[in-house]
């Protein structure tokens, strides 16, 4: 009776797990329910590199992901972003990967309109301006030799900006010609492109090289943060929840990470309980008599 | 509840509910979504490389540099300013207009050159652009590749970088530091120096097959696949992060996005 209990939770259809994943992913999106999340070395680093940088220098954020990346980086893109308006820091966005484009601009748009919304709703600060406290210029195949390029001039990858604009007439680029005039370069990322701007960008033009990358890439780079080749890094929905906590701008990332927190568990209690039942299943299986050996314990196969 | 009426949200939320089908099983509106993904990024795809590539790398400048060698300086600055233009990349403007059309040209031939591998008797000439896109690439990326990820991370085993100050990984500082205030954040940093170094070698020791694993090999390389069995624990872990943050990422967009609840 036990032995059959084993077995049908031994080879449990799975599709129960999905689901009560989604159970619990769902109950901790709408309950009101809270982790705390510790800042990590790599994320404090992140932060220090920009807050200490000078804010007339602008941000060079390389959004280089496709949809696919964009629960774990969105919320990065997001933080960065109200992080260097906050301290009236222009930023310049670039795609490195065709996809990256459309998904700037999309983010670009939410934060600067949440900003502007809120400038003119309380008449307090600036609403930002395109051209002066940010710069849209789109997407440009060939990552490696994009990131050698803007190293020399950035007017030789993008006379324009994604609408056409020529940067010769926008004040952000007034002093702005390549890495010597920016803050650090920020690559979010989905792919193998921070090893590319650790390359062409970190080694050739000694810009501080800022890393956020999907949770499935974060361990190769460590080895580069621990060189200092990468100056901070954000690794997955975790590095997004720690850096909205450290820029004190709670978002979807802290929100996800009870989710994680739940599935996580219930992944660990299923890994144990699954491990448990194995072993007390084989226990149980070598105390039965074999089918294939007769009473007295000899093999009758043959006979 | 507040329900979103934007068609786009709706299409998307359907596509979505339409994918995660298939953890039932396999069935056509699974299908039906990937075969939509599959001709929308193909789409996409086109029109983001003719307008990025064709147009905006070459066309554009192509058109400006015929017209600059065509029309003198007065004319052209008419064009210009009723295009909407000013120049070309700088790149192009230390050039004359006939020597700056070539450097249009060269990539262009050679990309063109490519596309003779569909055609088998002169299949031979496109190897001259395989030529120049190898030669050009490895000239960029072997220095920097040598630098970033051998010379770098070879120092890296040994001392780190705390600024302008240069710490040796095995650091008896640390251990003196450890003794004067004993506790984990100590212990860990005395620690990780020695463990660093010896889990490196050890991994590396697991690689050397030119000798028998056995003796000291031997005993290094079986600690160097427990450090790699730490490191793959790792990765995996990271890995069921990222795959649960894409079913958050969704449920979140069907949950708060989609359905309107309060959030």
């Amino acid at each position: 009776m036990a032995s059959s209990g084993l077995q049908r939770f031994l080879t449990l259809d799975r599709r129960w797990i999905f689901l009560l994943e989604a159970v619990v992913v769902v109950l901790a999106l709408v309950g009101p329910f809270v982790v705390g999340v510790k800042i990590t070395k790599p994320v404090s680093d992140f932060h220090r590199v920009i807050h200490q940088s000078d804010p007339a220098k602008p941000l060079l954020v390389a959004v280089d992901t496709p949809p696919a990346g964009l629960p774990e980086l969105e919320p990065m893109v997001v933080a960065i972003l109200r992080h260097a308006f906050s301290r009236s820091q222009p930023v310049i966005l670039v795609s490195l990967q065709m996809e990256g484009v459309a998904i700037s601009e999309r983010i670009l748009n939410r934060v600067t309109g949440e900003i502007n919304d809120q400038v003119s709703r309380t008449g307090r600060g600036e609403p930002l301006v395109s051209g002066v406290d940010y710069a849209l210029l789109g997407f440009r195949a060939g990552f490696s030799s994009v990131i050698i390029s803007l190293g020399e001039e950035i007017r030789n990858v993008f006379p324009t900006d994604f609408y056409g604009t020529p940067l010769d007439t926008m004040p952000l680029f007034r002093n702005t010609h390549n890495y010597d005039d920016m803050a650090a370069a920020v690559d979010i990322s989905w792919s193998s492109t921070p090893e590319a701007w650790v390359e062409y960008a970190g080694v050739t033009y000694g810009v501080p090289i800022l890393v956020g990358c999907t949770a499935v890439s974060a361990p190769q780079y460590y080895a580069y943060l621990q060189t200092g080749q990468m100056a901070g890094l954000l690794g997955g929905l975790k590095g997004a929840a720690e850096y909205e906590r450290i820029t004190n701008n709670p978002g979807a990332a802290g929100r996800g990470m009870v989710a994680q927190f739940g599935v996580h568990a219930l992944l660990v209690l299923a890994i144990v309980l699954g491990n448990v039942a194995f072993f007390l299943d084989r226990f149980m299986s070598s105390r039965r008599p074999s089918p294939s050996t007769g009473p007295t314990g000899t093999d009758n196969r043959g006979a | 509840m507040n329900i979103s009426l934007d068609i786009w949200i709706w299409v998307a939320a359907i596509f979505t509910l339409f994918v995660y089908t298939f953890l039932y099983k396999d069935n056509p509106f699974y299908k039906l979504a990937e075969h939509v993904m599959v001709g929308l990024g193909a789409g996409y795809y086109t029109a983001v490389l003719y307008h990025n590539v064709i147009v905006e790398d070459f066309l554009v400048p192509f058109g400006v540099t015929l017209n600059k060698l065509a029309l003198t300086p007065a004319e052209f600055q008419a064009y210009a300013d009723t295009q909407g233009m000013t120049s070309l990349p700088p790149i192009l403007e230390d050039f004359t207009p006939v020597v700056a059309l070539v450097l249009l040209l060269i990539p262009v031939i050679l990309g063109l050159l490519l596309f003779t591998r569909f055609i088998p008797k002169i299949s031979w000439i496109s190897r001259y652009s395989l030529a120049f896109i190898l030669g050009a690439n490895s000239g960029i990326a072997i220095p920097n590749a040598l630098q970033a990820r051998v010379i770098s991370q070879l120092r890296g085993t040994f001392v780190q970088d705390h600024g302008a100050l240069v710490v040796p990984l095995f650091s008896i500082d640390s251990w003196r530091d450890f003794f004067a205030a004993p506790g984990i954040s100590t212990f860990f940093d005395a620690i990780s120096g020695p463990l660093f170094i010896v889990g490196t070698l050890c991994t590396l020791a697991y690689f050397f097959f030119s000798l028998e694993h056995k003796g000291v090999l031997g005993g290094a390389a079986r600690v160097g696949i427990w450090f790699l069995m730490i490191g793959f624990g790792a990765s995996f872990g990271y890995t069921v992060m990222a795959r649960v943050s894409l079913l958050i990422g969704r449920v979140h967009f069907l949950l708060f996005d989609w359905l309107g609840l309060p959030k």
